[in-house]
């Protein structure tokens, strides 16, 4: 803990009833900008996903085309329902297999490095 | 694809980059400069968590290009705390008032009601919700934003904060 923390005498003096003020130590922080959100967190290596979403609310996936995602630039991989089975993670319900079964049903992922292409190239993978 | 140099003030410093022509002023922000201060709550302009000052203008940055923002002067959360860096009166306000709950909306409202406050240094509390109407918070409900502000407004006025009766 650090040094803001409170005696147990101090907190006794402020207590002031139900229903008081209370000053919120991270506030601090969230007033500057300095609070650490998950899209402000940068580790060496990085990668950014995106998924592929069905744009149909009850289809039947036949195959996902995934060579024109896979020609741009910094895009590293299309993770598929088939990648899955490589990996003995075929049991996973992540990524759509042969139905899609909802609007916005995960049908693939795109790792790549640098996130700003990702929402760019999302429509490449077709199927 | 062609990249264009662009040179701007950013809380008073100069500050200077290449970026292509579709890069927008809030990734030019959060991801050149690691500013990560100014959040990207939507990126279509409607939450307003993105909101910069810009020549003494409220700008949600993520629907401005960085090359519109050549040679302008602006001014993020990053550069809202007092000289001597302790809390502005308003982001002393939101503390005190309990404005904020998870914080994401908090630098864009800090923003925007710091020039809210050089518009209309005495705003009433409909003129305060008109004048943060840009920007979505869905936490707090907007009632201690209000009273945050308004604890901000009498602070720099040297008059003492009422706050009123629920």
């Amino acid at each position: 803990m650090n040094d803001l923390t409170p005696t147990r005498e101090q907190r006794t003096a402020a207590l002031e009833g139900m229903g008081c003020k209370r000053k919120r130590v991270e506030d601090i922080r969230f007033t500057q900008g300095k609070g650490n959100y998950v899209d402000d967190v940068k580790l060496p290596g990085m990668l950014h996903g995106d998924f592929v979403r069905s744009p149909h609310p009850h289809a039947r996936v036949k195959k996902i085309d995934d060579s024109a995602a896979l020609k741009v630039p910094g895009v590293l991989a299309v993770i598929t329902a088939e990648t899955l089975k490589t990996v003995n993670l075929a049991w996973m319900p992540t990524l759509g297999r042969r139905r899609a079964d909802g609007a916005g049903r995960r049908q693939g992922a795109v790792p790549e490095s640098g996130g700003r292409l990702r929402r760019r190239h999302r429509p490449l993978c077709g199927r | 694809m062609a990249k264009t140099h662009v040179t701007m003030k950013v809380n008073g410093a100069e500050v200077e980059g290449l970026v292509e022509p579709r890069t927008l002023l809030v990734h030019f922000i959060r991801e050149n400069l690691q500013m990560t201060g100014t959040h990207i709550g939507c990126e279509t302009t409607h939450c307003g968590a993105c909101t910069v000052d810009i020549d003494g203008m409220s700008v949600k940055s993520c629907t401005m290009f960085a090359v519109q923002a050549d040679g302008t002067d602006i001014t993020t959360i990053e550069g809202m705390a007092n000289a001597d860096g302790t809390l502005s009166a308003l982001q002393e306000g939101f503390r005190m008032m309990h404005g904020l709950q998870c914080g994401f909306c908090t630098p864009g409202m800090i923003v925007r009601a710091h020039r809210l406050l050089k518009e209309n240094p005495s705003p009433s509390e409909p003129e305060i919700r008109m004048g943060i109407s840009g920007n979505i918070c869905r936490c707090t409900g907007y009632q201690n934003i209000v009273k945050a502000i308004q604890y901000a407004a009498a602070k720099i006025n040297g008059v003492e904060f009422q706050e009123a009766a629920e």
